[in-house]
């Protein structure tokens, strides 16, 4: 019997893990938290990659569907009913003692529990928030807990869940109403803000009793994050970061994650089957977000409605700063943090490292070279003690073709194409493939 | 000719064995300058003609006093930073913060900023690569069960950081016994649950293969790898992207690579 018991539950991860593995986020970070030095766990604010997958991507938490048995039928989506495929549901129990083993052994960081819907929204977010409890109250899991908040549940019940989980995410799933209509017939635009709408309350609330009572329990410690998936629908990459700042602003969510669209279905509204997952294009999103979060840009600086989609031969750093030489050259030893952030090849811990060393020393070329400035690519942007590193002509084609060069991320995506930039115009190419780095 | 009065002070490749040394090199320091005192730290180093060699055992006290005026003058975080930096693979390291403490004790805890100074930047660097290598093993380090309640891991890092693992492992596994093997320097992290960890060196428990496990190891084990591999998106493969990201030299120990090696 025993041994019965284990192939299934071997089958049952298999068909799981299987239909949670679209999901993007796979981060463990945001809470800072101690083991208890009674049980076990504890959760470290900037994440821990555990492994990575052979796509490269960083495995942090246990991620799996609680079933993949779902009353929708989504387009785009493996999971929707009218999918022949096989189906699963764990038990409280098993998601319990799965993640209890796999943690001990230093497998994951936590758990990533979603669910296809089951009977209708209310029972699957009651079947998470039991899930959860059980393993928070009697398997007493300090670690880190990941949680799908379900479109359409009642307010309690996504509350209470908060309570227990670091962090919720409602998946926007596509980045316009429209999109979501087409593909998404049983789900709506506002049935899946209300609930990023209502947390985004409660971690204020919550937020301003900590600062008065400190053993209030935390919500949702770990902010909240969504994700959209790109490239099913014809939204241009202007429409996609505009609507990713609104999120940041709006609702002071910590991350947004974007899908590159793998076709698993075939339908007349969907890209074709054999359409590669447009990969390149993701990594430019990904580049925009950090230049969103960390870089102080605006969406309507990288792009615009005449402008509306990346260079896909340049990061959109470069891109920006070939556009707008007019702000160059930068003097290293004068410029202002924000300023420093702006030069393509500088980074947030380079950018600092100078603001720092400076008040001691006038820095030189080899001085910033040794802070970890990339000066291949930031020397037509700066100056130190007002020369620049050599004489270079100022201008913007003849820089474009310099870090075109320069720039990794295109030539993996087109290696054995023997394309190169002048063969190209820069912004009519749509069809490549390629692979893409870990965002965790 | 000013050779002759060059002193080299040899200690232990320790954290408390260098600060012990810089104690005493300071002391030389103040009689015969500062060009003509250098430390060395281990046994594999190049002698030099014309030098005095010197051993200098470690002493708790002097390193605690170091230690304490590190932390008191300079900040935690730079007494992190030389912590980490004593526990490097660099082989001149212990020279190197000797150098660094002299600008240090003269400049206060500004000195961390002071990155056009070679010796600063080169221990502000090294910090930061055991601590991504420490960050690393964080993650890719591997239990298995090898009796009822006995959980055991080995690890084979460049830097000494057996010491940093076993505070992140006894915070977070509090409740479990466990012990973490340096392959490479011969030294085992003992943690006997709810109680402090220590460490032995010179020492290698025998585990038996790590194979063969207790119980139900294999079933758990084979449960992770069939996670391992149906996470992955077929049509993303990129294997060069999953070998930047968790070299080579991690998989040795990695349950989930173990048909792979």
């Amino acid at each position: 019997m025993v041994i019965e018991n284990q192939k299934n539950l071997m089958d049952k991860l298999k068909i799981l893990t299987d239909a949670a593995k679209y999901d993007v986020a796979c981060t463990s970070s945001g809470v800072d938290r101690k083991g208890d030095g009674m049980n076990m766990g504890s959760a470290a604010s900037c994440g821990i990659c555990h492994t990575f997958s052979a796509d490269g991507r960083c495995v942090s938490l246990f991620k799996i569907l609680l079933t993949n048995y779902c009353i929708y039928d989504c387009k785009y989506c493996q999971n929707r009913c009218s999918n022949d495929i096989p189906r699963a549901a764990f038990t409280p129990e098993e998601i319990c003692t799965l993640t209890m083993e796999f943690y001990r052994r230093n497998y994951i960081e936590g758990l990533f529990l979603s669910s296809g819907i089951i009977g209708n929204p209310d029972h699957t977010m009651e079947l998470i928030y039991n899930t959860i409890r059980l393993l928070r109250k009697k398997y007493h899991f300090n670690g880190y807990i990941h949680v799908k908040g379900i479109p359409g549940a009642s307010k309690e019940l996504i509350q209470s869940t908060g309570f227990l989980a670091d962090r919720m995410s409602v998946n926007l799933e596509l980045p316009t109403a429209d999109g979501l209509k087409l593909l998404a017939p049983n789900k709506n635009r506002k049935n899946i803000l209300e609930p990023i709408r209502m947390i985004q309350g409660k971690i204020n609330e919550n937020k301003n009793e900590l600062a008065i009572y400190r053993n209030v329990p935390k919500f949702v410690p770990g902010g909240q994050s969504t994700q959209m998936i790109i490239g099913a629908t014809p939204e241009n990459d202007f429409q996609l970061v505009t609507v990713a700042e609104a999120l940041y602003k709006n609702f002071q969510l910590k991350r947004v994650f974007y899908s590159a669209y793998v076709p698993v279905n075939e339908d007349s509204s969907l890209p074709a089957v054999d359409v590669k997952p447009p990969m390149l294009r993701e990594h430019r999103l990904y580049q925009a977000d950090f230049m969103l979060r960390f870089y102080g840009f605006k969406a309507g600086e990288m792009l615009s409605e005449k402008n509306p989609n990346f260079n896909i031969f340049l990061d959109p750093k470069c891109d920006w700063a070939v556009r707008h030489l007019e702000k160059f050259p930068v003097e290293v030893n004068k410029a202002d943090y924000y300023t420093l952030l702006r030069v393509p090849g500088i980074g947030p811990i380079s950018a600092k490292r100078i603001v720092a060393a400076r008040k001691h020393n006038i820095l030189d070329f080899n001085d910033i070279k040794k802070m970890g400035v990339v000066l291949k690519r930031a020397l037509y942007f700066i100056t130190c003690s007002g020369k620049m590193m050599y004489p270079t002509k100022l201008e913007e084609n003849y820089i474009t073709r310099q870090l075109v060069g320069e720039d990794k991320d295109s030539k993996r995506f087109v290696e054995g194409n023997n394309i190169t930039y002048r063969q190209l115009s820069l912004f009519d190419v749509k069809d490549f493939s390629g692979e893409v780095g870990c965002y965790g | 000719m000013d050779n002759f009065n060059k002193k080299v002070l040899v200690c232990e490749d320790s954290f408390e064995g260098i600060l012990s040394c810089i104690y005493d090199a300071w002391v030389v320091m103040n009689q015969n300058g500062k060009d003509n005192v250098a430390i060395v730290c281990g046994e594999n180093y190049n002698m030099e003609l014309f030098m005095e060699y010197v051993q200098v055992e470690k002493n708790r006290e002097k390193s605690f006093k170091v230690a304490e005026s590190i932390k008191r003058k300079m900040s935690f975080h730079i007494y992190n930073d030389i912590y980490r930096t004593a526990v490097s693979d660099v082989s001149d390291k212990a020279d190197l913060i000797f150098r660094y403490l002299q600008h240090g004790f003269r400049m206060g805890r500004r000195v961390s900023e002071c990155l056009a100074i070679p010796e600063i930047m080169e221990v502000t660097k090294i910090s930061k690569n055991v601590l991504r290598e420490y960050d690393h093993l964080r993650g890719f380090l591997r239990f298995g069960q090898i009796t009822e309640n006995v959980l055991s891991a080995e690890i084979e890092p460049k830097n000494d950081i057996l010491d940093m693992l076993g505070n992140h492992f006894s915070d977070r596994l509090s409740s479990e016994n466990f012990i973490i093997k340096d392959m490479g320097r011969k030294k085992t992290l003992v943690h006997k649950q709810y109680c402090d960890y220590y460490i032995i060196n010179n020492m290698l428990p025998d585990t038996g293969d790590n194979g063969v496990m207790s119980g139900n190891e294999g079933y758990y084990e084979e449960l992770w790898k069939v996670f391992f591999e149906t996470i992955a998106i077929d049509s993303r493969k990129n294997y060069e992207l999953q070998r930047n990201n968790l070299p080579l030299r991690f998989r040795k120990y990695m349950t989930e690579f173990d048909k792979f090696n």
